[in-house]
């Protein structure tokens, strides 16, 4: 099996996403967000989950640049 | 050149604004527009108001970000560069007899709601739209506007927004793999972000 540092296709991704209402955790190419939340830091705590079951979680600023990855844990 | 799809673009160039700047190319190009801006191409030689006039011309939308119109320190110079290129905009469309330009369609954006009023009230008849410094008001802003001026089969403010977000994080991604850091990805020059654009959207 290929060492996780030398694939090479994309890993899977969950977004934290600005929302006029809140912060969405949202799966890549996924039509609706999984859920909205009213503060970043829940959402953050929300994508954990994703990122046990083998997502990259990647958290958004405000402004749609890239705050932090977080590599996914499988 | 495609007059019709071409869409001039005014707005600040400071760090402070660059952040919506990138939002508003893509979402633009999206939409299927040409976003046109002195941004596009850096010759030394050549001579800016001559660009200016150049992307008015070869433009029949334009977006004009009027959002530096208050001054955000003591003896800060306002920037009058953006009123005076709307203001060679709207000369291009009313002065000149070409039926082309008769057709140009104009968005006037700023940051607070009715300070272009306060500032410029010459536009006092102007429809401005407010994105509030916000990022995702702006799509909301600008796909309206397209909505707004008959054009059929926008793609909704959310899909773009979302869209913008997976886009930048592959952005990130691929320049990450290639040893760029945080700060060269967020600080590319507009060229090259518009063209990453163009083959993520092709």
């Amino acid at each position: 099996m290929a060492k996780r540092s030398s694939r090479s296709t994309p890993p899977k991704r969950t977004h934290v996403v600005k929302r006029e209402s809140g912060w969405a955790v949202k799966k890549q190419g996924a039509q609706r967000a999984t859920k909205v939340y009213r503060t970043k830091e829940q959402a953050v705590k929300g994508a954990e989950k994703s990122r046990r079951s083998g997502n990259d979680v990647v958290i958004h600023k405000k402004d749609g640049s890239i705050q932090k990855w977080k590599k996914s844990n499988k | 050149m495609d007059f019709q799809k071409n869409i001039f673009i005014n707005c600040p160039f400071d760090d402070d604004y660059f952040p919506l700047l990138k939002t508003l190319l893509y979402t633009v190009k999206r939409i299927g527009f040409k976003p046109r801006i002195t941004l596009e191409r850096n010759d030394s030689g050549e001579i800016r108001l001559h660009k200016i006039k150049e992307l008015i011309e070869s433009s029949k939308y334009s977006i004009h970000d009027l959002s530096r119109a208050r001054a955000k320190y003591v003896g800060e110079y306002f920037r009058q560069n953006m009123p005076f290129e709307l203001g060679l905009d709207l000369g291009c469309r009313d002065y000149n007899e070409k039926k082309e330009f008769k057709s140009k369609k104009i968005l006037i954006l700023e940051e607070e709601r009715y300070s272009t009023q306060k500032a410029l009230s010459d536009l006092s008849f102007a429809d401005c739209k407010c994105h509030k410094g916000e990022a995702e008001e702006l799509v909301y802003e600008v796909r309206n506007w397209f909505a707004e001026n008959g054009l059929k089969s926008v793609p909704s403010a959310s899909s773009i927004w979302d869209g913008y977000n997976e886009f930048y994080a592959d952005l990130y991604y691929e320049k990450s793999k290639l040893g760029f850091k945080p700060k060269d990805i967020d600080r590319l020059p507009i060229a090259e972000f518009m063209s990453y654009i163009d083959d993520k959207l092709t």
